[in-house]
């Protein structure tokens, strides 16, 4: 069975993207064939993690969304250029034309095709995890993709203003029967992560499934590869590991519950 | 079988929905087209079976003595015309001309036997017309004749009337009357004079015109109603407009067959449209109210999951309801017969229509209109724990004292019921004209004129008539037998005793007139007399086994004491003694209503009893088991009382529409009571405690019913809409039988579960 695992904050620049795309790699390294969809068609961004520049980007996501474009055309292998084996890693990206971006906002969207680009992903391809980028705070793709994760992963810092948005977020997923895990992200180094953990996890009534350091030389990597694959030792890419083996033992039954 | 059937049309619905929708575009065309052919039948005859007696002694009627039918054509003073030159008195020249031109010119129609006019009675006296208004006023108040019948007494209106000869087809006679219609409104007259013209056919023509007016508007209003609630109940526009479709289509395949079948739009069957709406939408209800479930929790494949269960469950509902109709069939009267013939498609057309048509739709909307994004905000927007609607916790309420005290609940439904019964006894039949004759309307109201204005136009015929399965030898044979005519004379001075009859036509009077006031005693001496006057000849047919007698009144026919008068005139008859051997009936309308009554009265035992016995079957094979079938069955009965007792109460009386009542309202009754002891049972196999079981069927089928108790009683409560008094009761019967249905499953079905459960489980029942 195909896994939905779909990234989402409530604010801006939680670190998604960041997160999303190193888990992919992390996943493909334990083996699993990982296919990340950029949800994210106002903002996006992960294709330049994956070192694919806005020219190479073919059909995209936005492409699909517009009637432009089959879902089958516009997904990409990217085993080749992070050095993975062959069709573990492929990625879906969205366009970062502004045409497009701009023509996307304004048409009348079809509700309807995410679902079904995810259900031609777990029909017809032996993809065994979808990793779903997605826009950051309650919008429809967000909904849209959430309805449809097996398991929603929201990032927040520890920061007053994502601890109230995660609220929002919890009573949302509850609504929609989501399986909600929380990623706390940038955590300094001053902040005990157990203590903090617990404290969130009492107040939020939801589970952190990992709390990742902030990592000074994440910003220095300027989004141009993915950082987990690069320092495998480092604190963070160990954390983002852990997460990823995790991820990958949340079987069904705990989905359901 | 049903239901492999079922999965295969899901799976085809599921797959492609828009090919399934074509045919049944393409279908429906074709059903529509032959719709739009649909026929009237706009003669009061269609009521009464062809074999009935009144039909073959009015065939008898005018095969042996030609067509009797007459028309009136009022020519009066228009009060309304304020034009200076206009006439202001009736009996100027200039009116008698342009009478005299009409009638000429209506007399050249081969369907116009003859006509007659105050002008033929001027002829008569003077050879001529009047030439001035003071001559025309002298010859007014001088002719020798009885002008009764052709002025009225103030002088405002001139009588013609045209006696018509057309065949006894069907619709001939309204054709020929539209001619006449023509005829009368290109005709010259003067300015300030208008003409109206009038009849029973004219009357037959209003009323169909009204009735199929009913119907089209009924059906309009209660397809908007339904449209609309429906919208409301499934807050979506769209599912509301797909929900009505299969009404719609249910209507124009049930048009579209009765044309086929060569069934008219008649008195009959012209409310049937808005019934059939309002108990085929309840199936419709029932598939869309799961599919949109299935929709709104995302489910993506809906008919393999919503068409098998549902389709079973309204197979059924629609089988019993079916039968009820089919009871109908064991009437005697065209009225049962036929409804119950349209019924019974009809409910096939609704079945099937929801069937095939909701899925697909259902499939189409997912697909196209019903956005995951819906479905998400639905359940996001969804307050947190929607607690019960306030129906379901009044239905919670009464289900909690259902299960607790299920004896004294039956109890008060019981003395309820003895306290309304007495009421069931006061329900009447009433087949009186007036359930046929709309208020208010002008065309009618002047024919009813004429009957006040002018005298000795109405007339009630009677017929004497050799019987032949009586004959022995020695009895007569030939009614010119003057023992016969001697006692008819009798009956002459008897009849024109009564003070409505003022003549009673017969061969007797002239016949005795010729022969120095008194009837021959001998055969041939009449015969010899007869030869002599035509007129007499007309009384009798060519072998001279029946004889015409009409009794002339002011105001026989329409009044509403006909039926009084003609009882009287009857029994004048009576005294008299015809001779053995020979048979003295009335005919004509009085009669025919009077044989209608008894016809209807032995239909209602009749359905009724048959309605029982094929809806207890069919409940009983359908969930084969007695218990059900009984069960199912006790409230229905409950709820015939109920209707009989509130109809006493209220005076609302049976009539020709319906007689067939009963039938129908079991047939659609027993589904509420059969899908409450479905959910009960089911819900005592997963281990309920009979309260709980009760509260759960209750709350959940009992809020289903509710609704379509209301769909339905909207449909037949847009009959109380109609123009005619006879189609506004049968709305407003049915509305309350569906209530009573309701309130009696509601109440009964639960306590007798209850009872029943307790019983066999040995628990105490307090
Ligand atoms: N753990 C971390 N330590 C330091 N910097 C980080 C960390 N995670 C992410 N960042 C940096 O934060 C910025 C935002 O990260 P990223 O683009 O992944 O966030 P996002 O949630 O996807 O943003 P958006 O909402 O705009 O999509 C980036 O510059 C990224 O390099
Ligand atoms: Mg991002």
């Amino acid at each position: 069975m195909t896994k939905i695992i779909v990234v989402q904050s409530f604010r801006g620049g939680t670190g998604k993207s960041t997160i999303a795309s190193n888990l992919a790699v992390q996943l493909a390294t334990l083996g699993k064939r990982v296919l990340v969809i950029d949800s994210d068609t106002r903002s996006p961004g992960i294709h330049a993690l994956f070192g694919l520049t806005p020219e190479s980007l073919g059909s995209t996501f936005t492409d699909y969304l517009l009637g432009h474009a089959r879902i089958e055309d516009t997904i990409k292998d990217v085993s080749e250029q992070l050095k993975m084996p062959n069709g573990t890693l492929s990625v879906i990206p969205s366009s970062i034309i502004l045409g497009d971006i701009a023509t996307n906002l304004s048409s009348r969207r079809n509700f309807n095709k995410m679902r079904r680009a995810i259900e031609y992903v777990v029909d017809s391809t032996d993809v065994d995890i979808i990793l779903v980028d997605t826009h950051p705070g309650v919008n429809e793709d967000m909904l849209l993709t959430a309805a449809l994760g097996d398991v929603v992963l929201s990032v927040i810092r520890p920061d007053n203003q994502d601890y109230q948005g995660a609220h929002v977020t919890a009573e949302l997923m509850r609504k929609l029967g989501s399986n909600v895990h929380l990623v706390l992200n940038k955590v300094h180094r001053r902040q005990p992560p157990t203590a903090l953990r617990r404290k969130i996890e009492r107040s939020l009534e939801l589970p952190v499934i990992g709390v990742l350091p902030f990592t000074e030389e994440i910003m220095f990597a300027e989004s141009q590869y993915v950082f987990s694959q690069k320092h495998k030792s480092h604190p963070f890419s160990k954390k983002i590991a852990e997460i990823a083996t995790s991820l990958g033992d949340i079987n069904e039954d705990n989905i359901k519950a | 079988m049903v239901e492999t059937i079922l999965k295969r049309v899901a799976a085809f619905q599921e797959r492609n929905p828009v090919v399934l929708l074509l045919a049944v575009f393409l279908v429906t065309a074709v059903f529509a087209f032959y719709a739009f052919q649909i026929e009237q039948d706009s003669t009061v005859d269609s009521m009464f079976g062809r074999d009935s007696t009144a039909m073959q002694l009015k065939n008898l009627v005018s095969n042996e003595f030609g067509s009797t039918d007459q028309l009136y054509i009022l020519v009066s003073v228009d009060e309304d015309s304020d034009d200076k030159i206009g006439v202001r008195d009736i009996r100027e020249p200039d009116v008698l001309e342009s009478m005299d031109q009409l009638a000429a010119n209506i007399r050249e129609e081969s369907s116009v036997s003859d006509v007659f006019s105050i002008n033929d009675l001027f002829y008569a006296q003077y050879g001529r017309l009047p030439t001035t208004l003071e001559e025309s006023k002298q010859f007014f108040s001088e002719v020798q004749f009885d002008t009764s019948p052709f002025v009225s007494q103030d002088y405002t209106a001139l009588n013609m009337v045209v006696e018509m000869n057309i065949a006894t087809k069907p619709g001939a006679l309204a054709e020929a009357e539209q001619l006449m219609l023509e005829k009368v409104e290109e005709s010259p007259k003067p300015v300030g004079v208008k003409t109206i013209l009038t009849g029973e056919a004219t009357l037959v023509n209003r009323i169909m015109d009204l009735l199929i007016g009913d119907n089209l508007r009924t059906i309009g209003i209660a397809i908007v109603a339904l449209a609309i609630i429906l919208s409301i109940f499934f807050r979506s526009p769209v599912v509301g407009i797909i929900a009505t479709i299969p009404v719609v289509l249910t209507v124009v395949f049930l048009a579209g067959a009765m044309r086929l079948l060569d069934i008219k739009i008649s008195m009959m069957t012209a409310a049937v449209g808005a019934m059939m709406v309002g108990i085929g939408v309840d199936y419709s209800i029932h598939m869309t109210h799961r599919m949109i479930n299935l929709i709104r929790n995302g489910k993506t494949v809906l008919a393999p999951i919503a068409v098998p269960s549902v389709g079973g469950a309204l197979f059924a509902s629609a089988a019993t309801t079916f039968f009820g109709f089919i009871a109908m069939l064991s009437g005697s009267s065209p009225s049962s017969i036929l409804q119950g013939t349209v019924l019974s498609i009809g409910i096939v057309f609704a079945f099937l229509a929801t069937m095939v048509t909701v899925p697909a739709f259902m499939v189409l909307y997912r697909r196209y209109w019903f956005t995951d994004l819906d479905r998400i905000l639905l359940r996001v927007k969804k307050r947190e724990k929607a607690g019960p609607s306030l129906l379901q916790r009044a239905l919670k309420r009464v289900a909690t004292f259902q299960g607790r005290a299920p004896l004294a609940l039956l109890g008060v439904f019981i003395l309820g019921t003895i306290f309304v019964m007495p009421g069931a006894s006061l329900v009447e039949l009433d087949t009186d004209n007036e359930n046929w004759i709309p208020e208010d309307d002008e065309t009618i109201e002047s024919l009813f004129d004429i009957g006040a204005k002018f005298g000795g136009l109405t007339s009630q015929t009677f017929l004497l008539m050799v019987d032949p399965s009586s004959q022995e030898d020695g009895t007569i044979t030939d009614l010119r037998d003057p023992e016969i005519l001697r006692k008819v004379a009798e009956l002459e001075v008897a009849m024109e005793d009564l003070e409505f009859v003022n003549s009673l036509e017969s061969p007797a009077k002239t016949i005795a007139d010729m022969n120095n006031g008194r009837v021959p005693q001998d055969i041939d001496q009449i015969k010899e007399l007869i030869a002599t006057n035509p007129r007499i000849d007309t009384r009798y047919n060519k072998d001279y086994t029946v004889m015409r007698l009409s009794a002339v009144g002011d105001d026989l026919l329409l009044d509403g004491d006909s039926e009084l008068a003609y009882d009287a005139m009857l029994f004048e008859a009576e005294t008299v003694q015809f001779p053995e051997g020979t048979v003295f009936v009335g005919q004509g309308s009085t009669a025919q209503w009077r044989e209608l009554d008894e016809i209807l009265q032995g239909d209602i035992a009749k359905t009724t009893v048959f309605g029982f016995v094929l809806v207890f079957l069919v409940a009983t094979l359908l969930f084969r088991s007695v218990t059900v079938g009984v069960l199912a069955f006790i409230p229905i009965i409950f709820a015939l009382i109920w209707t009989l007792g509130i109809m006493g109460y209220i005076g609302l009386p049976f009539t020709v529409l319906t007689s067939g009542m009963l039938a129908i309202v079991m047939g659609i009754g027993i589904d509420f009571s059969i899908h409450l002891i479905h959910r009960t049972k089911e819900a005592l196999s997963h281990g309920e405690t009979i309260e709980k079981a009760v509260q759960f069927a209750m709350t959940s089928t009992g809020e289903a019913i509710s609704l379509s108790t209301l769909t339905t009683m909207i449909g037949f409560s847009a009959l109380i809409l109609a123009t005619l008094l006879g189609t506004q009761r049968m709305g407003f019967t049915l509305a309350i039988a569906i209530f009573s249905c309701f309130i009696a499953c509601m109440s009964i079905v639960p306590a007798v579960l209850t009872i029943e459960h307790k019983l066999r489980n040995k628990q105490s029942l307090w």
